[in-house]
């Protein structure tokens, strides 16, 4: 997408006052694609001992991550809600370090009866991390 | 065998009361979504003050929905907890020592009926099953009225090992 609609988008993503309490930031987005960066912070640990940020948080960026890319949808119209959400956690986040989700619309936009009008579509997103940078 | 008198009412309410606080308040992200907890006896109904800040669409306005999701976790974990710590709090006649070792989520599916509304919200879970190696809990929550659910949850959750 181009520099303007990817400013927008970003505009847009970081004015959602939860998203702006948890500092969210838009990485970029492209037709039905998007990445979101949430920064580690302290505030959201959900195992003191470990460190580890609480899955309530993860949620919360999957799912914003989830409607931008079917926001960014050629096909979707530009209000989008969640209908459900499911979550299974390969491993803890570590602790510390940023957190990058990677949806991506799997389905063609179908129209749902019981919800009309607009089309439905299903997003599939996952959540990683970066690599810790080598040690000198 | 003489019967033990029974204890104070205000004794029991307290030492309930302190289980139930050190079993929520060492989680930061709690305090985070300003997430309390109401007890009455040993059922728990977890509390989401409204404030700006859980906004997720400002048209409608509506929460967002992974503040509603972050909520029906919390509110699934703290009650699974809460129903391990029981029996022993009850028999020991103390708070387990801390730190307590919550149960890590598997997965956890949300179902959103509702938009939420920017008020209050409540939610209340229940533990379907409880075994030495997972449990399963399902979660409902709700605004204004009761039987009028805005989401609804269920999570598989791991429990601690006895080394934790």
């Amino acid at each position: 997408m181009d520099d303007e609609t990817t400013r927008i988008a970003r505009q847009f993503i970081e004015s959602i006052p939860h998203c702006k309490h948890l500092n969210i930031e838009l990485v970029r987005v492209d037709h039905g694609l998007a990445e979101l960066l949430l920064p580690h912070d302290d505030r959201l640990i959900g195992d003191p001992e470990t460190g580890v940020i609480h899955g309530g948080a993860v949620f919360t960026l999957l799912d914003t991550c989830s409607g931008a890319a079917v926001a960014s949808h050629p096909d979707a119209s530009v209000n989008t809600a969640t209908m459900d959400l499911r979550i299974d956690y390969m491993r803890a986040a570590a602790p510390g370090r940023p957190s990058l989700p990677m949806p991506s619309v799997t389905t063609s936009p179908a129209t749902l009866p019981l919800c009309a009008p607009g089309p439905a579509m299903t997003t599939e997103a996952s959540q990683w991390q970066p690599p810790p940078a080598p040690s000198p | 065998m003489t019967k033990r008198p029974p204890e104070p009412v205000q004794v029991v309410k307290q030492r309930r009361d302190a289980a139930l606080q050190a079993l929520a308040e060492g989680v930061p992200y709690i305090r985070f979504l300003g997430v309390s907890f109401d007890r009455r006896g040993d059922e728990l109904t977890a509390i989401l003050p409204y404030d700006d800040k859980l906004i997720g669409n400002p048209l409608l306005p509506a929460l967002h929905g992974g503040v509603t999701a972050a909520f029906l976790e919390v509110t699934a974990l703290i009650e699974l907890g809460w129903s391990m710590i029981w029996d022993e709090v009850e028999a020991s006649g103390e708070a387990p020592a801390s730190p307590f070792r919550l149960p890590k989520t598997v997965d956890f599916t949300v179902d959103y009926l509702r938009s939420g509304l920017p008020r209050d919200a409540y939610a209340r879970a229940r533990v379907n099953r409880s075994g030495r190696r997972y449990a399963s809990v399902h979660v409902e929550a709700w605004q204004d009225n009761r039987a009028r659910l805005f989401a609804q949850a269920t999570g598989h959750f791991l429990m601690p090992g006895p080394d934790g």
